[in-house]
């Protein structure tokens, strides 16, 4: 972080004042982001883009309370992004109506071919696992593991101590490591990988 | 992974709606009053409909707001500083003595009860300056202290009132419905939604947005503040709903940790609030 790209400060506070063309910018930056994040969470990608609108019309809602770390509104961002996906229906239904009319994609074009199949299988496993965090865990998983953001950074951001972050760190990485593990195997696959000894 | 992008088409137009709302965001003036923000367990009541705001709002038959009858005339203070208010011997049919407090510069308030309130400078010259509660007669009780900063100006002004209970209506779902009161609440609660309109909030999922039905699960003090700490700051808007407890006619919004938490020393005395600069966070009108 800490480069001139992450930088928003300057940006932020013109939108502020209600420069529309600054926050667009920051639109811009983030938006890919944040839809990555969001898809991480629920792995259906017209609800990410549900929980993309949502976290930016969020941002601009709650612009008084939007916290920036290091310079980039992006962890606020990513944070609610958080939020909005543990509950979706919830969340979006402030705007159901604005985003019911913005321009869609074909469903069929977009879920087509075995590969996005498969995909979707594997995305779904990580989205169950990241389900079985706690709101907290959730966020500084995501801040930490998934955007890179020093423990430290994460922690200031949801008022906890270094400490207590970094112990909550510890645990979330080793629920999810449990959740995510292989389940036992068929037979078959045994027999093909052998022990060789 | 497969192609992880943004519809453009989509993007696109999010982007147009983003920036529109914006731009027409520096045009419009602050409208704070429109909006009704409750602090973590200030005046938890306040926003809520009962005798007083439910007359001013002219729903003169909400059910279970209490008819309250002014007795004499107000009598009115002006103090800086703490100070132990003498009310004066209540009348021999009075119930209870309605109170406004006004904040007349910045600060905090913390009263008997344990409640608070805070002025912020844009609080000053609206209705946010005003705090209104009621405390209850009681014999020998002729007092009340309000705690605040030593430069704090605040004007008091009371009455004392007979009150008289209803109590609440049923709707055809069999849900009652009506004003806070001594008996609770109902299953569905008299308020303000943020858009003006008048209605009502279901008493679970208003429990759920304050957090009292999860302050019931706690077992420990850490379990607490943790939970504190992951609301810090963050907003809940519930459906507002007519009272068929169907028709939604707009929202209300719960708010936690509204800027800062009002502390007090060992005696009681209002520490200095913890007032974000504005340098390190920005604040302008409009909601």
């Amino acid at each position: 972080m800490g480069n001139l790209e992450s930088h928003d400060a300057g940006l932020w506070t013109r939108s502020l004042t209600g420069d529309g063309a600054a926050f667009g910018v920051l639109f811009d930056r983030h938006r890919d982001r944040v839809f990555r994040h969001a898809y991480r969470l629920c792995g259906n990608r017209h609800t990410s883009e549900d929980i993309l609108a949502t976290a930016f019309l969020e941002l601009w809602k709650k612009r008084r309370k939007v916290k920036l770390v290091e310079h980039s509104i992006l962890p606020w961002l990513l944070v609610t992004t958080t939020n909005v996906a543990r509950n979706t229906n919830r969340a979006t239904v402030r705007y159901r109506k604005m985003l019911d009319a913005l321009p869609r994609q074909e469903e069929a074009q977009v879920d087509s071919g075995e590969a996005t199949y498969l995909q979707a299988v594997l995305d779904q496993d990580v989205v169950d696992a990241l389900k079985t965090l706690s709101p907290i865990d959730l966020h500084l998983i995501s801040l930490v593991v998934f955007e890179g953001y020093p423990v430290n950074a994460a922690a200031e951001l949801l008022n906890l101590s270094p400490a207590a972050a970094k112990s909550r760190m510890h645990r979330a990485r080793s629920k999810i490591k449990e959740v995510l593990q292989p389940k036992p195997a068929p037979p078959s696959q045994f027999v093909m990988e052998g022990n060789g000894s | 992974m497969i192609d992880l992008r943004v519809d453009e088409g989509f993007s696109k137009a999010l982007r147009a709606e983003l920036v529109s709302r914006v731009n027409t965001a520096a045009s419009n003036q602050p409208r704070k009053a429109t909006r009704w923000w409750l602090g973590a367990g200030v005046f938890v009541g306040a926003a809520l409909l009962g005798g007083v705001g439910a007359t001013a709002a002219g729903l003169l038959t909400l059910p279970g707001a209490p008819i309250i009858t002014p007795l004499g005339t107000p009598t009115t203070e002006t103090h800086t500083g703490p100070a132990t208010i003498d009310l004066g011997t209540a009348p021999k049919e009075a119930k209870a003595i309605r109170l406004e407090m006004t904040c007349l510069t910045t600060g905090s308030w913390a009263y008997e009860s344990g409640a608070t309130s805070t002025c912020k400078q844009h609080d000053l010259d609206g209705r946010a300056a005003t705090t209104r509660f009621q405390i209850p007669v009681a014999p020998g009780k002729e007092t009340t202290t309000i705690n605040t900063q030593a430069q704090s100006q605040w004007r008091l002004t009371w009455t004392f009132v007979d009150v008289e209970s209803t109590d609440w209506a049923t709707n055809a779902n069999g849900e009652t419905y009506g004003a806070e009161n001594d008996n609770g609440q109902p299953e569905l609660v008299a308020v303000k939604a943020t858009n003006g309109e008048y209605g009502y909030v279901r008493k679970a999922e208003l429990d759920d947005a304050t957090g009292a039905s999860r302050a019931q699960t706690f077992r420990t003090p850490e379990e607490a503040l943790a939970w504190q700490a992951e609301r810090q700051g963050k907003s809940y808007a519930i459906d507002v709903y007519d009272s068929d407890g169907k028709t939604v006619v707009g929202e209300f919004v719960v708010q936690d940790g509204n800027g800062h938490v009002v502390e007090t020393d060992g005696n009681g005395h209002v520490l200095e609030p913890d007032l974000p600069s504005a340098s390190t966070m920005p604040r302008l009108g409009g909601l």
